[in-house]
């Protein structure tokens, strides 16, 4: 067994407790943070103790702030995950949901099922997700086409496809919405994304086919591995490619759906946590998917955190605070990485 | 003795042109084939065909008597190995144990854990190429004879019958290319894999395969012993007249030489 692998080893038998850790620190100060501050000691106690709180606490606490933050937690990570999924699908670590349009399109998906008269909060199993993935699949399809079958999606045009059709479906989003006659403000919040006002009733929606989506990206773990060598190194090594890649196509599309039917478009998350996680832990997948996953929850409980926070009692969509922190990251990594696949 | 591979012929191509046609020949276990040809022959082409990247458009390969195309292609991965010509295009770095684990994927599946046999594997076919320091290094910062050897480590994981190896010597100084195919012919003779590579070099052909297959316009040439694919006749017929062909002062060996033209 030689030392290096044994290191690499050691050192993820210490990251992942860590990283459980610092989300576990994230959804503590999370809790405390918005209009009401509650301290982490009372929180902490109030988690042990669920009695102690006074009424008014008690609401915010475990009827506003702990659904929201799960749901932040789960959608970070869901988001994180398919960023892995597609930059390993694209081979190229600029793919993310929003980057590469996938988030429009589930955005666009779900503006049609919202207009023909399904409401996203209100029903159980509304057509909203369903449609919104049916826009997510269609949107990777098409920048899949455009970037080149089969070869290493070279980031120009990756980028070029990705926001075009971005940009394009998020006017239609806005078109639809306006000849819909809904209020401004509401379009506005979820074209930004953002978890306000978010409720047991959409965690209960949103998590299983979440996780589903998150345990069928890790599965897929060493396709994933063995893609990224290229698609001749791939088949020689055994791998049925056009079924792995549907396979991908399809779980990572799933994640973006339904965070989107959710909590709208965030961006970048799925950029960032995978980069850092790769930093961490190197390429292989198998490390990479929980580590994203770990990474992309504590950044979405933290941003939220932030949106709470920055202009309290005024809410700050999410996607505003991912934006701002993810497009400096995204044109970092450009100029580092990118020129290697153009 | 049987033969582990059988091709009998094979034809293949891109597109609407035909690259290779009328290939056969059959190649026996621990055998090392060194395929040479000029440049454009269908050398990389026939490679790909036999490691099924490319659909024969004629003719069949037969795998220890059971017709290639009809495993599927994991098994067929459990038998046959190849390793590209281009350098490993990563799409972001890999630790090199990583990569080499990857030749044990037709062996485990899609889904299942590395097991400690596995790693055990993979740390032989490391250690076997000497690559063992490198485990924790980046693929993206090793050097071209690194990375060969990182290639092949992986090939020999997959613990194939056969493995097909496109130009393994290209781009390496004469040190690294004598020590790379020495190793990859001591690899044959002692594990019994046969070896099937493409080299532009005829000394060094003819030091480490058994036999020749010389490759022209597609077509077989010539195939045999390098002392007799390797004579004046054949090499001026392929190369051009500004061919000298001698034996070797000291073991006899074929040795080829260019004239410079004027």
């Amino acid at each position: 067994m030689s030392k290096a692998g044994a290191w690499t080893r050691w050192r993820a038998g210490w990251l992942f407790p860590a990283l459980v850790g610092l989300l576990g620190v994230a959804i503590l100060l999370s809790l405390g943070l918005g209009a009401v501050k509650v301290s982490p000691a009372r929180i902490a106690a109030l988690l042990f103790d669920p009695g102690a709180a006074s009424g008014s606490e008690a609401t915010i606490l475990w009827q506003l702030r702990l659904p929201r933050t799960l749901l932040a937690a789960v959608v970070g990570a869901a988001l994180a995950v398919s960023g892995a999924g597609f930059q390993g699908l694209f081979r190229n670590p600029l793919a993310d949901p929003f980057v590469i349009g996938a988030s429009s399109g589930a955005a666009f998906g779900a503006a049609v099922a919202v207009l023909l008269g399904f409401d996203v909060a209100v029903r159980g199993l509304s057509p909203v997700p369903v449609a919104a993935f049916a826009g997510a699949i269609g949107a990777v399809s098409l920048v899949y086409a455009l970037a080149g079958l089969g070869q290493t999606a070279s980031a120009g045009t990756l980028l070029l496809a990705g926001s075009a059709l971005g940009t394009m479906l998020s006017a239609m989003v806005s078109f639809l919405m306006i000849s819909g006659e809904q209020p401004w403000l509401h379009i506005l919040n979820w074209m930004l994304g953002g978890f306000s006002g978010r409720s047991w009733l959409h965690c209960r929606i949103a998590l299983p086919p979440l996780l589903l989506a998150m345990a069928g990206l890790w599965l897929l773990a060493r396709p994933l591995d063995v893609l990224v060598g290229g698609d001749d190194a791939a088949q020689s090594l055994g791998l049925p490619i056009r079924h792995a890649r549907l396979a991908i196509v399809a779980v990572a599309s799933l994640a973006t759906a339904v965070s989107v039917s959710v909590a709208g478009v965030i961006g970048f998350v799925g950029l960032i946590a995978p980069h850092i996680a790769r930093l961490l832990l190197g390429g292989g997948h198998r490390r990479l998917i929980p580590a994203s996953a770990l990474l992309g929850a504590i950044l979405m409980v933290c941003a939220d955190a932030l949106a709470r926070s920055v202009l309290a009692p005024v809410e700050v969509p999410v996607g505003i605070i991912t934006a701002l922190l993810g497009g400096p990251f995204f044109l970092f990594v450009l100029r580092t990485r990118g020129p290697r696949f153009t | 003795m049987k033969p582990l591979l059988k091709v009998s012929g094979l034809a293949c191509g891109h597109g609407a042109s035909t690259v290779i046609a009328g290939i056969g020949f059959e190649v026996g276990p621990g055998e090392v084939l060194a395929v040479v040809g000029p440049n454009g022959a269908g050398k990389t082409t026939l490679l790909h065909t036999l490691g099924r990247l490319l659909p024969p458009r004629a003719g069949g390969l037969e795998l220890e008597g059971t017709p290639a195309g009809r495993m599927p292609l994991r098994a067929f991965a459990r038998k046959v190995a190849l390793a590209p010509q281009r350098t490993v295009e990563l799409a972001w770095p890999m630790r090199v144990e990583e990569f080499v684990s990857l030749g044990r994927a037709p062996h485990r599946g899609w889904l299942l854990p590395y097991n400690r046999a596995d790693r055990q594997i993979v740390a032989n076919a490391m250690e076997r190429l000497a690559i063992a320091p490198l485990a924790g290094r980046e693929t993206a910062s090793l050097s071209g004879g690194e990375l060969r050897r990182a290639l092949l480590a992986r090939a020999l994981a997959q613990e194939p019958r056969l493995m097909l190896l496109d130009e393994p010597a290209a781009y390496l100084d004469l040190h690294y290319q004598s020590e790379l195919l020495g190793l990859i012919r001591a690899l044959a003779k002692e594990q019994g894999i046969a070896v099937i590579l493409t080299i532009h070099d005829f000394t060094l052909a003819a030091l480490c395969a058994d036999r020749i297959a010389l490759l022209h316009n597609g077509r077989l040439r010539a195939l045999g012993k390098p002392g007799a694919v390797f004579n004046d006749d054949t090499i001026k017929t392929v190369y051009g007249e500004q061919m000298e062909v001698f034996p070797h002062p000291h073991s006899g060996m074929p040795v080829v030489l260019p004239k410079l033209r004027q």
